[in-house]
């Protein structure tokens, strides 16, 4: 009962990064339909970002990742300008697309490698408190985790259901034809998505800098767990990620309490092949915001 | 390459081009074959030929420099950059410059077939300097095939030992690290083991070798967990690990690995000692505080040692780099100068003797090497060095030398 | 205030295709003017082509006076031009009450947004009643009033709308038609409808256009079309 507990508390743990990862992805994919490879790499920019700040420039822990956030929104944003948007005002089909995402993917990881090499960066002042519930140890980074999501939820919903830009945002990803005739600037609208999805990605990021560190490659996992999150819970619907998220994360923690651990990679992808056999458009497609 | 037979009348004259072999008489047939036995025991008898010296001594090494666990490949190449300049600055091996060509593997066995390849196309390359497991045993067939030479400084696995005859070993191996490193928990009067390793060749050959001297030694192993090496997620493995109250935790993997085993393993609250087969800076940063304590066998390489050569690299390697050189700078500093100590020797019988054949007969002829250990390495009949394994602490992040590992 | 629409040599495809082969075309303001012809004579693509959701191969557009040619759909309906797409074009997973603010996107004035709400919902009172429902859940014919409804939400001086009463029942399509009468008569807009329906759509137009194969093979009184031998020769 002990390791079931803790196991429990990991997968929340864990489950929160994901449905960050998720909703960020989601968001891009649901309005945009660009499967965005290079999720990744930017996921990676946003902890080097994060880590430059605190550790060269010796800035504030809250304010380092502040600076993440920020740098990968912009990083993102500029991904989508500078090379999705052209491919897309050529008229090349979403295929083209795709493996332009996947190209990108791999330029800047190299890039990322041979920047900050491969080794791994790690902030070496920080270390987080941890709280004793019982048989159960909880890490602030996991409380941390889950409070991010809890408050990046809350934000998203609020944003897209009462801003100008939210409601051009739902709109994009219902009905892209439509959305231009109403006279919304699809090109700018974009833009904002991919400024906001990889914001959010950036959050799971700077989780991930202070509970690991960073390596140039670190993006490479997450875009399939975001994939996988994003897939199970229904593309484009908030509680889908988060639900998604949560469920990614207790299986794979729970699961591997009887399964061999050698079997962890396989967890994610065994429940997405399940949730599309069951229900192929998510768990939550149709109930969208 | 192919050998040479000469026949026995051939004399070294004064740098003429030999005479033509005559056809040989019956007497001297005779007097061939009584001797032929001699030949083949005393080695072949070059020293009649003069030495056919290349251009310049190309020594290849493949290394994981875009691997994740790369940190290892940098101190590996710079090892091997400071070792051919300083064989080059003092005149080279007997007045030939020496040459690395080093490829990236990537951590990839496939990417290191095709730098092997590259290697054999480009340079015809005579010996080579491995790492890494998994690409070791991708690529020493090839080696094996075309009689390449091939020193291996940073594997482990005991998979490579043993059928590949051209494959030699100066890191000490798994079933001697592991063996080493468990002293300790057995001087402690400990008998519940828990393990977590990597699923990689190295891992699992540390799991093999650990389990089967534990359980000699009367231990129980209390869990076995498992992870991939670039794992960023092991909390199910770490938490289950807890759960079974075991004596001790060990850690069969390799940087960056054993630091985030060991931050969560504090941070889920064991107390237990940590024993690993590794520790580098990568490590240590990850770990953070939560490395203190951690134990860990490894080639003992001493820089404060009373001999001068280690004393010597350790000094010059401090002021180049600007840090102190650890098991992988020596290993890999150390094979350069041991594949040019083999070619040196093999010069001197005569002939065509920089291939990876002849390199491989001259160590097998004479198996001790000088090592930057301090004295003299000796390799056994299956290709590894022996070397003295070390126990080290970690205090305040740095590794602190305990003992020499007493491994029955 | 003209809201005369003036299309001169308009070429107009998608790749190296030609579908609209140099049309003219004059519109003028508080007409009724529908453009018949078959499946892919090129009535859609004129349409799109006159409000900016494809590039023009050549040509020109002028409304109000000014030359709009290529100008994108924002910059058109600012002008005053709204489009009813082909097929109940909503935001299906929206309220109606969404999709209609979303309708009024070029209008920051939220006084003017209710105003203009308050108008849709005394054009076809249903989406009053229905103002919470997602649009998806509504029936073909509340999709294709919702979609008119949100069109009228930019205020606009020129309506255009492709097929208004495909897949609608008679019955429907008789509401659709005289709604759009409505917004004629009482607003003064003028409307430029592509239709199937033979029949309503000459009922409700002023003038017709024929469109054959991309060029226009007719233009003028709906009364004449209207005798059948003629229709028959122009298919």
């Amino acid at each position: 009962m002990d390791l079931f507990a803790q196991l429990l508390v990991n997968g929340l743990g864990n489950g929160s990064r994901y449905a960050l990862l998720g909703l960020g992805f989601g968001l891009i994919f649901g309005t945009t339909r660009i499967v965005h490879f290079a999720y990744g790499p930017i996921y990676a920019v946003a902890a080097y970002a994060a880590w430059l700040a605190a550790s060269a420039a010796g800035l504030p822990l809250a304010i380092s990742a502040a600076i993440g956030v920020a740098g990968a929104a912009l990083a993102g944003a500029a991904v989508y300008g500078l090379a999705y948007r052209p491919f897309e005002a050529r008229g090349m089909s979403s295929h083209s697309v795709l493996i332009l995402s996947l190209a990108l993917s791999i330029v800047l990881d190299s890039l990322l490698t041979l920047a900050f090499t491969p080794s791994v960066q790690t902030i070496p002042e920080f270390t987080a408190p941890i709280f004793i519930l019982g048989p159960v140890y909880v890490t602030a980074l996991q409380l941390g985790q889950i409070a991010a999501v809890v408050a990046v939820a809350a934000i998203l919903t609020l944003f897209l259901r009462r801003t100008r830009y939210g409601q051009a945002i739902l709109a994009l990803g219902d009905n892209r034809d439509m959305a231009r005739i109403v006279g919304i600037d699809t090109d700018r609208i974009s833009l904002v998505v991919f400024a906001i999805g990889s914001a959010v990605s950036a959050i799971a990021a700077v989780f991930t800098l202070l509970n690991e560190g960073a390596t140039p490659t670190m993006g490479f996992n997450p875009v399939f767990i975001a994939f996988v999150v994003a897939v199970v819970g229904g593309l484009g619907s908030i509680p889908g990620a988060i639900a998604g998220g949560y469920l990614v994360g207790l299986v794979e923690s729970l699961g591997l309490w009887k399964i061999p651990t050698e079997w962890q990679n396989s967890i994610a992808f065994v429940l997405l092949f399940l949730v599309m056999l069951v229900r192929p458009q998510g768990l939550f497609s149709g109930l969208k915001r | 390459m192919t050998t040479n037979t000469l026949p026995l009348q051939h004399a070294v004259t004064d740098g003429a081009p030999p005479a033509p072999a005559k056809a040989p008489s019956r007497r001297s047939v005779a007097s061939m074959l009584a001797l032929a036995p001699a030949m083949a025991f005393a080695g072949r008898a070059y020293a009649a030929e003069p030495p056919k010296d290349p251009p310049v001594f190309r020594i290849g090494a493949l290394l994981g420099l875009t691997d994740k666990g790369n940190w290892n490949a940098l101190v590996m190449q710079r090892a091997i950059q400071m070792a051919v300049e300083e064989i080059n600055a003092a005149g080279g091996v007997e007045g030939i410059k020496v040459e690395a060509a080093i490829e990236d593997h990537q951590g990839v066995p496939r990417v290191g077939v095709d730098a092997m390849q590259r290697l054999r196309a480009r340079y015809d390359i005579q010996a080579v300097l491995l790492s890494y497991s998994a690409v070791g045993l991708a690529v020493a067939p090839i080696g094996e095939e075309h009689k390449i030479f091939m020193l291996d400084g940073g594997s482990v696995t005991d998979a490579l030992v043993g059928p590949f005859k051209y494959l030699y070993h100066n890191r000490s191996v798994a079933s001697v690290v592991a063996r080493a490193v468990l002293t300790v928990p057995k001087q402690m009067g400990f008998k519940k083991m828990a393990q977590m390793a990597a699923v990689t060749d190295d891992g699992q050959s540390l799991i093999r070798a650990a389990e089967a001297d534990w359980k000699a030694y009367g231990g129980e192993i209390t869990a076995t967990e498992q992870a991939m090496s670039n794992a960023s997620n092991i909390d199910t493995q770490m938490a289950k690990l807890r759960n079974t109250n075991a004596d001790f935790l060990a850690v069969w993997q390799f940087s960056p690995g054993p630091g985030l085993v060991m931050k969560r393993a504090r941070e889920f609250g064991m107390k237990q000692p940590i024993i690993g087969v590794e520790y580098t800076a990568d490590i240590g940063k990850v770990a953070g505080p939560h490395s203190e304590g951690y134990i860990f066998a490894s080639d003992y390489f001493n820089p404060n040692a009373s001999d001068p050569w280690p004393q010597r690299f350790a000094a010059e390697y401090r002021k180049r780099f600007n840090d102190n050189p650890e098991v992988y700078a020596a290993n890999y500093y150390e094979g350069i100068h041991v594949i040019c100590e083999a070619i040196k020797r093999s010069r001197a019988q005569g002939g065509d003797y920089f291939t990876g054949e002849r390199i491989r007969a001259a160590l097998l002829a004479n198996p001790k090497v000088p090592s930057v250990y301090g004295g003299d390495m000796t390799f056994k009949p299956d290709g590894t060095g022996l070397k003295r394994v070390g126990i080290f602490k970690v205090t305040n992040g740095e590794a602190k030398f305990q003992n020499f590992a007493e491994i029955n | 205030m003209s809201a005369r629409l003036v299309i001169e040599g308009l070429n107009a495809g998608y790749g190296k295709k030609t579908v609209v082969n140099g049309v003219d075309l004059v519109v003028e303001p508080g007409e009724i003017v529908t453009v018949l012809g078959h499946n892919g004579a090129g009535k859609t693509t004129l349409l799109r082509g006159i409000f900016g959701l494809i590039r023009l191969k050549s040509g020109k557009v002028g409304f109000d006076g000014r030359d709009i040619t290529g100008r994108s759909p924002s910059d058109n309906i600012l002008d005053g031009v709204a489009l009813v797409p082909q097929g109940h074009g909503i935001f299906r997973s929206l309220t109606v009450q969404q999709n209609l603010e979303l309708g009024g996107f070029s209008v920051t004035d939220k006084a003017v947004i209710a105003e203009r709400i308050a108008r849709v919902f005394g054009l076809f009172p249903i989406l009053e009643e229905r103002h919470r429902q997602i649009g998806g859940t509504l029936s073909g014919g509340q999709q294709q009033m919702l979609a008119i409804g949100m069109a009228l939400m930019s205020g606009p001086r020129l309506l255009i709308l492709d097929e208004p009463s495909i897949g609608l029942a008679p019955l429907l399509v008789e509401r659709v038609m005289d709604s759009i009468r409505e917004i004629n008569a009482e607003l003064g807009t003028t409307i430029l409808l592509v239709e199937q329906n033979l029949k309503q759509g000459l009922a409700v137009a002023n003038r017709a256009i024929v469109l054959n194969r991309g060029t226009k093979l007719y233009d003028g009184s709906p009364a004449e079309l209207a005798d059948e031998g003629r229709l028959i020769a122009m298919f």
